[in-house]
């Protein structure tokens, strides 16, 4: 059987699509229209161009329209805009941008794989000379060129593309402004994560600025802008690049009478069909629930899109597979940090009114006294009842990727905190210590679920200092030089070794809450008292090295 | 009157015993004897010291006796050999190593942890002097502060397992020419031979000398005592030290003649609540047979990882909790000079030995984006089941990341992930961590369509 298969959009879904068809079913007529100049380059690579990490913008595209033809009898059309779907004709509007042709043509079957566009702010001055936002290759290269001759730049949005753009500007000499209209930057984070990478972001020389009503932008004369004007200031800068995320583009689709989700994105089913028959859609463009509660999402990730690809390549040519769904995982590299989520944020289950618990859990990338050993700080949630893990952030200059992937893996197989202790995770003084830090968490997690340690998450320990400052007695039990060289605000130094002598001079009326460097020893003081029968006392989790509020190192 | 728990032993299972109990109980009485002049070390950190990546062998030492007595009133007596359990009086016997006195001690809980010891086969020569084996902190001081005296050149290292091979790149980096003997006809033999080719092929290329399939016959010394040669079936290979790394055997002596039943390789029998048949008596780490949670069988694999988390369960059902043990997968890694090596689960020839139906393939591929600098070359094998298309092993090795992809691995099998589940996993992807589709899932998604063409040939 052959027929006419149309492809919208020609990055990693739609050229998947193609290729997977054709290596199937080499006698189907497949076409491709893409509105870009380029097709099949890695989006994901963009930054790194700009900040010259990569050098050649060429080598972030994977395959050129004449390769797609001379190797696999692929018509790929670039610069062809797609205005309309006519799915009662199974037809489809095209509009030649180069030369403003319009034509229509026909399919049998029909793939929308059109991706995100960025979010334009409505405010005054967006088209301003200058002003740019990163979504195409053309978007990279204007911008690199932009930079040769800026001093100071604002970057409006700080998620994941404005803080990988900060880093870029920031090792090309400029001035950077991170400007964030919500409370704390990266917003699918925690805000206790994002407080961390704030601060990480201001000491490489960032200036941050969050809860940043934006106004509008100011031009000189010669339109060209000059300056971000907000609610409380306005801040130079001769380059502004518009980040506030994107948003799926479903603009034909919803016009054609495609069923479009609560999220934004393209309705489809397992088989990623939409609700119109014989048109597919797959890549950045589709809602789909994520695996772990069905929650209706749309998210974009170029890995996911390749297996989008695979999945409909797959069902147009006789096979019947289903994709499972995503599970939201994310990594990002901030100057010498990795930041990674995957699965729910504690917002999220919130949200979802899951009932689950959290806990903060610092520890070594490599064995303590392997060379640059590194500390990764790990926020892993699980379900209260069940001690399903249900999601995790990760974030140091260690290495979290490694520790992402295998939570991913771990939530994936629907693991306990109790089955991912004991998952035999390869051992070697290079690679981790004997307990992997994220077997580690598992264990400090199933400690909390169990009753066996009571603890207090950075969070809540946060809020409790502003509700009820004067409920609790904060002990560090960490050496007094220690102790000196930085501490929480508020906190009273007993040494661990003196805590049996003290303890009867304590006021038992409040609650105690002991700290230390990472969670570890305050643990075991927690574990003291309450075998000794006290109860009413808590350990602050992950220590000062994961602390979201002042430390206090006093002047000697 | 307190209750007391005597362990025996205080590396890795015997030092996480301690803690962890500590942790359950303040008011139980503690105490760790040990044969050995340190505790809670990292056994897996000595090749380390003796290359100088670590510079003190302090760094490997994790807690002194006196810091366990000072944060955790955890009494530790080091070289004191235990030489005898009587279960019926609840009763160890001592020997103090430095006066040859003898003791006796009671306990209410027994934890043996007594861990391995180097197999040395009755090989001539074996006692020469500088024929070493590498086990604990002295063994590392020793070998150590031969090769600081600048008066040897040349090292023999019988045994191309993994210590073998980390003591190989140890050596080299010090500065001597090293031989490496396996009598296997492979170096790691729990590679695949077309894996084990590409780390031997390394090897050769960092200067190391390996010979395989030929066994050690003889070792000779000169009139001082000290080794100067080992003879092979094919070879007489000259040198100033011997490494003898044929692997482990538990030490189980006392154990076995208080009557503690013992399973395989002659490791202590545990059920999953890390007890040995006689009550109150429990055991963990390099001295314990483990069940391998793929193949159900019971397995012998000392390793730091596995003696924590056995040694966590232990504490927590000696005092009153339960918490179960649910067993290994035998994962390894090790790196090589510039290469990493890892391994989980069963190769394809373990697989087919067991007549299991399998399906392998190998993909080499980049471990991060390809336009990223710095990404490298890897190599990975991946091994499932046709019939209930799981995932059986996996090993990777190459110059680039190799840990992630086992521990994904690892987590896959023991999660019980099949090629299907596995090809869709949402790996985490930016350029600088990995190709937009992983190697993982290139395998995977190899094996989907391979076991498509192939089904399976039993059900």
């Amino acid at each position: 059987m052959t027929y006419k298969l149309v492809i919208i959009g020609g990055l990693a879904a739609g050229m998947k699509t193609a290729a997977k068809v054709k290596r199937e079913n080499p006698d189907l007529s497949v076409t491709v229209y893409q509105e870009e100049a380029s097709i099949s380059y890695a989006r994901c690579g963009l930054p790194f161009y700009i900040s010259g990490k990569v050098g050649d913008i060429n080598s972030l595209i994977l395959r050129t329209p004449s390769e797609m033809k001379e190797k696999s009898n692929i018509d790929v059309y670039t610069r062809h805009l797609v205005t309309a779907i006519s799915p009662d004709k199974k037809e489809i509007s095209i509009k030649n941008l180069e030369t403003g042709n319009e034509f229509r043509t026909n399919y049998d079957k029909l793939v929308i794989a059109t991706g995100t566009k960025p979010n334009i702010p409505d405010i005054p001055g967006v088209k301003s000379q200058n002003v740019f936002t990163l979504n195409t290759l053309e978007d990279a290269k204007a911008i690199k060129e932009a930079i040769k001759q800026a001093k100071k730049a604002a970057i409006i949005g700080a998620g994941f593309i404005g803080i990988e753009l900060a880093e870029a500007l920031i090792k090309s000499g400029i001035e950077v402004n991170l400007l964030s209209e919500s409370d704390h930057v990266l917003f699918s984070y925690d805000s206790d994560i994002a407080y961390h990478i704030e601060n990480y972001l201001k000491q490489k020389g960032v200036k941050v600025y969050t809860k940043e009503k934006i106004l509008r932008l100011e031009n000189t004369e010669d339109n060209k802008v000059k300056s971000v004007i907000t609610k409380n200031s306005c801040i130079e800068s001769d380059l502004v690049i518009l980040c506030k995320g994107t948003r799926p583009e479903t603009e034909i689709a919803r016009k054609a009478g495609i069923q479009i989700g609560s999220s934004g994105g393209i309705k489809v089913n397992p088989h990623l069909e939409t609700s119109i028959k014989d048109i597919y859609a797959g890549g950045d463009c589709i809602e789909m629930p994520e695996i772990i509660y069905n929650l209706p999402v749309n998210f974009s990730s170029g890995s996911l899109a390749n297996i989008h690809g695979r999945v409909i390549g797959e069902n147009l040519t006789g096979k019947t597979t289903t994709f499972k769904g995503p599970l939201r995982t994310q990594v990002m590299k901030i100057f010498d940090m990795t930041l990674a989520k995957t699965g729910l944020s504690e917002k999220e289950a919130c949200k979802a009114s899951i009932d689950y618990v959290s806990v903060t859990v610092p520890g070594n990338d490599k064995a303590e006294y392997y060379p640059d050993s590194d500390k990764i700080i790990i926020k892993m949630l699980a379900e209260k009842t069940s001690h399903r893990i249900i999601g995790l952030q990760i974030f140091g200059t260690g290495n979290v990727a490694k520790r992402i992937d295998t939570g991913t893996t771990a939530i994936t197989a629907g693991m306990t905190s109790e089955m991912l202790g004991q998952t035999d995770l390869s051992y070697a003084p290079p690679y981790n210590g004997p307990i992997d830090v994220i077997s580690h968490a598992a264990n400090v997690m199933t400690n909390k679920l169990t009753g066996q340690m009571k603890s207090i998450t950075p969070l809540e320990f946060k809020q409790l200092m502003d509700d009820k400052p004067d409920s609790f007695i904060l002990i560090d039990i960490r050496p007094p030089e220690v102790f000196k060289s930085g501490h929480i605000k508020g906190s009273i130094n007993i040494p661990l070794t003196k805590l049996d002598e003290k303890l009867p001079e304590l006021d038992t009326s409040k609650e105690i809450i002991f700290n230390c460097n990472i969670g570890k020893t305050s643990y075991g003081a927690y574990r003291k008292l309450v075998n000794k029968g006290f109860y009413n006392a808590r350990c602050l989790e992950g220590g000062t090295l994961s602390w979201i509020g002042e430390i206090e190192t006093p002047t000697v | 009157m307190k209750k007391h728990l005597i362990i025996i032993g205080g590396v890795a299972a015997g030092a996480k015993t301690a803690a962890k109990a500590r942790r359950q109980d303040e008011n139980l009485k503690i105490t760790i004897y040990t044969s050995d002049k340190h505790v809670s070390y990292s056994g897996c950190g000595l090749p380390y010291y003796i290359s100088n990546t670590v510079k003190s062998n302090d760094e490997l030492i994790i807690r002194t006796p006196q810091e366990f007595k000072e944060k955790q009133n955890i009494d530790i007596h080091t070289e004191q050999l235990v030489t005898r359990i009587d279960p019926d009086k609840k009763e160890i016997s001592i020997k103090n190593l430095k006066t040859n006195e003898e003791y006796n001690d009671k306990y209410d809980y027994l934890m043996i942890s007594t861990g391995a010891e180097p197999f040395v086969p009755p090989i001539e020569g074996r006692e020469l002097k500088n024929v070493f084996t590498l086990r604990n902190v002295t063994d590392s001081i020793e070998i150590k502060k031969l090769i600081d005296s600048g008066s040897i050149k040349n090292a023999v290292i019988v045994g191309g397992g993994l210590i073998g091979l980390e003591c190989a790149e140890a050596f080299k980096e010090r500065g001597l020419n090293v031989t490496v003997i396996e009598l296997a006809g492979q170096i790691l033999p729990l590679l695949d031979t077309e894996m084990a080719e590409q780390v031997e092929k390394h090897c050769k290329e960092k200067g190391i000398n390996i010979i395989t399939g030929d066994g050690v016959k003889k070792i000779t010394g000169n009139s001082k005592g000290i080794v100067d040669k080992v003879i092979t079936g094919n070879h007489e290979i000259k040198t100033d030290l011997v490494l003898l790394s044929i692997g482990v055997r538990p030490n189980t002596k006392i154990a076995k003649e208080a009557g503690i039943e013992l399973g395989v390789a002659g490791a202590i029998k545990v059920n999953k609540r890390m007890e040995t048949n006689i009550p109150g008596i429990y055991s963990a780490g390099d001295c314990v047979e483990s069940t391998n949670i793929l193949t159900g069988e019971a397995v012998f694999t000392p390793l730091g990882s596995v003696a924590n988390k056995q040694a966590r369960v232990a504490a927590i059902n000696m005092l009153g909790g339960h918490d179960e043990f649910y067993g290994v997968l035998g994962t390894v890694i090790v790196k090589v000079f510039d290469f990493n090596i890892a391994k989980v689960g069963l190769s394809e020839k373990e697989a087919s030995d067991k007549g299991l139906d399998c399906l392998a393939t190998t993909i080499k591929a980049k471990d991060k984006a390809g336009y990223y600098p710095g990404a490298k070359i890897i190599t990975l094998k991946m091994i499932a089941d046709k019939n209930t298309r799981r995932i059986l092993g996996c090993q990777v090795i190459g110059e680039g990341i190799v840990d992630k992809r086992i521990d994904v691995m690892v987590t896959a099998i023991t999660g019980g992930l099949t090629v299907d589940d596995l090809e869709q996993l949402d790996l985490a992807y930016s350029p600088p961590y990995s190709p937009a589709i992983d190697i993982v899932i290139v395998a995977a998604g190899k094996l989907v369509k391979d076991l498509s063409r192939e089904p399976a040939t039993k059900i």
